[in-house]
């Protein structure tokens, strides 16, 4: 431990133990014993004091000359035993007498305690000699203007003490207020004990953290080059990939000259096989975007209805090819009543595009493949709901379907990459197996969710949360 | 740790390294057999500023001389909670009283920063109040705050569904504030208890408190058996501590003021 533990540090009262706290303490001393208590700083200031003045204080104070001299003394005593390690006593010339006790721990000074005024048992005066009829020849010195009388009256009043019950008294206090800063002091060391090992540690995180850090950044750095080599590559796929579907395009549109049907057939696959081409490195891009963070998103308040009205929009003449019926169940004007999402127009698009497709890519001719949207009922069973309830407002859309449906064991598998529930060769129907993936990932890059349930009689119904759009979304 | 004679013996975790956990050295429920005492820690949770250590004097204010301890505070100089306020609440151990009780109602340090400071003074409460700034800017520090509460509790192994737990929505007097409407429609569907109050001016907070002791009190009971430990029922616990806060109402009728209280449905019942 740092220089907190040196026995010389000072250790004072005041700043252990509050001013309150003193004066019961001092003032229970001073029940205990009848005498007064004055409790010093280690520095001369009052902290507590007891007792009421003696009756031969007040008579001295009542004329100039014992008033000075009564001050003189009180500033001795205040000044006495600043410094010493032993109880010292000044006495007064009124016969009585002050007990000056340091207050000590570690060696340094913490405090002092003034006792008294009070007489010893046995000193001239002391009522038990009824002989006693004259002053101390210092009081009468002092202050010849006295009135003996009274002084004679008010001096056996005084309070009196044996030698050993003020010894006792002195090793009370002196036990009783080292206890005191004992304890203070301890636990003001603890404290900074407390407060070192926390820096301590605070400073080996940061030390740990540091290394994290530059890991991270090197990671980071690894995560650029290959990200930057992705998109190259992609770049480097479409530029040829786009040259060939121009070209493809020219020959069809027969600017070269006539072509023969056969000619034409094998121009159509060309063109065919590479948009699909085309297609897929585009997902590919938007899947490695989306895995790293990195998809640009402008979330702005969406109205969903026109959303899904574009949708249907493009979509139909394929519905219409394999006589599927797509239904927005969605009034007009409903949209006014629909809250608006927070999102990217484009990318929900993109979401509620590739669930469609996939719901007519999948549906038989003549049935139906359903648009619906509403806001969703919270959790109110989870504990303190209450609080949550506006960030967790959800506008749900349900796109379902009659097709073949989804069993359980695949209703969270359908959304890995590269996942197809029929996994043959001879499979019936095409696709890549990110289209879902990319729906999940977008979906949840807007802070919502999506899954599946079973559809009645038959199908599945993909079912999206999107936050609704509020002031702090 | 082999447990040591004449210690509380702590009986709200059912056994293993938690059981004898005092957090900060004041324990959860201490139960004393022999001398039939009984201590009850009671944490004010929630965002900063949200008016927990107003709860608390305004519960100080409230209480008679002889039954309120001094709150013990350690602010920083900006008179911010630094780490705990905590005010002792003496119940019983007069006239014919055979038990002797004290509730002691913690604020946590509501500041960001003081994160580790709210897990340590969380650690053995009892029960749990809430406080919400009522405000729309404060949605989400609510929110964070809660998420906060739920994982410290976690992390002292006391899973939030089992702790008593009541919210209370502060500031209601402020403009632009979560409407009542709502907050009644939720909390007419919630679990936990849902209080309005205005702390600053002592509104609600003899609610919320009574609410949360009743509710605690019940817990524990359930756990421990405190009535007929102790021989006290619990109508005349709750009775107790509502008289010394100068409650006159009784706890059926305080828990009407809660949002989303419909006639005839007993909560938490």
């Amino acid at each position: 431990m740092s220089s907190d533990a040196k026995p010389n540090e000072p250790t004072h009262l005041e700043k252990i133990v509050d001013a309150a706290t003193l004066r019961t303490l001092c003032g229970s001393c001073h029940e205990l014993y009848g005498v007064s208590q004055r409790l010093f700083s280690s520095t001369g200031t009052l902290l507590a004091e007891n007792g009421e003045q003696a009756a031969i204080c007040a008579l001295v104070n009542e004329n100039p000359a014992g008033r000075k001299a009564c001050a003189d003394l009180v500033a001795q005593v205040k000044r006495a035993g600043a410094s010493a390690a032993e109880a010292t006593t000044i006495h007064c010339f009124t016969g009585a007498r002050y007990d000056v006790v340091p207050l000590q721990y570690l060696g340094a000074q913490g405090g002092r305690i003034v006792v008294g005024p009070f007489r010893m048992e046995g000193d001239a005066l002391d009522g038990s000699a009824p002989g006693d009829k004259s002053l101390p020849e210092n009081l009468l010195g002092i202050d010849p203007r006295l009135d003996q009388a009274r002084a004679l009256k008010a001096l056996p009043a005084m309070v009196r003490l044996t030698s050993k019950r003020a010894e006792t008294l002195r090793k009370h206090l002196r036990l009783v207020f080292e206890a005191v800063l004992k304890s203070g002091y301890e636990a003001h060391v603890t404290s900074k004990m407390h407060v070192a090992t926390t820096r301590e540690s605070y400073h080996q995180l940061k030390v740990k953290n540091q290394q994290l850090q530059d890991a991270h950044d090197r990671l980071k750095e690894l995560d650029m080059l290959q990200s930057s080599f992705l998109s190259t590559v992609s770049h480097e796929l479409r530029t040829p990939l786009t040259s060939i579907l121009g070209y493809t395009d020219m020959l069809l549109n027969q600017i070269a000259g006539p072509l023969t049907a056969e000619q034409q057939e094998f121009l159509s696959t060309i063109q065919r096989q590479g948009e699909r081409l085309l297609k897929l490195i585009r997902t590919l891009l938007d899947m490695s975007r989306l895995e790293k963070g990195t998809m640009p998103l402008e979330k702005k308040p969406v109205r969903i209805r026109s959303v899904l009205a574009d949708v249907v929009t493009t979509l139909t003449p394929v519905a219409i090819d394999k006589g599927v019926y797509l239904d927005l169940a969605l009034k007009k004007g409903s949209d006014e009543a629909l809250p608006p999402v927070a999102g990217d127009a484009d990318r929900l698009h993109q979401v509620f595009l590739n669930l469609v497709e996939n719901a007519v890519k999948f549906s038989s001719p003549g049935s139906y493949v359903t648009l619906a949207a509403g806001e969703a009922e919270g959790g109110t069973d989870e504990v303190g709901y209450i609080l949550f309830a506006p960030l967790r407002r959800r506008l749900e859309i349900r796109v379902s379907d009659n097709g073949p449906g989804i069993p359980d064991r695949a209703k969270t598998r359908v959304f890995d990459a590269f996942y197809q529930l029929d996994n043959t060769s001879t499979r019936e129907h095409s696709g890549t197996g990110l289209g879902l993936a990319i729906v999940k990932r977008l979906v949840e890059a807007h802070g919502g969710t999506v899954h599946v349930e079973d559809n009645t009689p038959q199908g599945c119904v993909f079912v999206v949360g999107l936050p609704i759009w509020t002031e702090q979304a | 740790m082999p447990r040591r004679a004449g210690r509380p013996i702590n009986l709200f975790h059912k056994g293993g390294r938690n059981r004898e956990a005092f957090a900060l050295g004041f324990g959860v429920v201490q139960l004393q057999p022999g001398a039939r005492e009984l201590t009850i820690k009671l944490v004010y949770y929630g965002p900063g500023l949200g008016g927990k250590t107003t709860n608390l004097a305004m519960l100080h204010e409230r209480l008679p001389a002889d039954a309120r301890g001094q709150i013990v505070t350690l602010e920083t100089a900006d008179d911010r909670t630094l780490f705990f306020d905590m005010l002792p609440l003496m119940v019983g151990g007069k006239g014919g009283d055979n038990y002797h009780m004290q509730v002691k109602v913690f604020t946590v340090p509501g500041q960001p920063i003081h994160a580790s400071a709210r897990r340590l003074v969380l650690g053995g409460a009892d029960g749990v109040a809430f406080i919400a700034d009522s405000r729309l800017t404060h949605v989400e520090t609510n929110a964070q705050s809660f998420s906060e509460l739920r994982d410290n509790l976690q992390a002292n192994d006391m899973p939030i569904d089992d702790i008593p737990l009541v919210i209370q929505f502060n500031k209601r007097d402020l403009p632009k504030i979560r409407p009542d409407a709502e907050l009644h429609g939720i909390a007419a569907q919630s679990r936990e208890m849902v209080f309005p109050a205005v702390a600053a001016r002592g509104i609600g907070v003899a609610e919320t408190f009574m609410a949360l002791f009743h509710l605690t009190w019940r817990a524990l009971d359930q756990r421990h058996g405190l009535s007929e430990r102790f021989g006290v029922r619990e109508d005349l616990a709750v009775e107790q501590v509502g008289s010394l806060l100068g409650v006159e109402e009784p706890i059926d009728q305080l828990l009407r003021t809660r949002f989303g209280y419909k006639a005839g449905a007993r909560k938490g019942a």
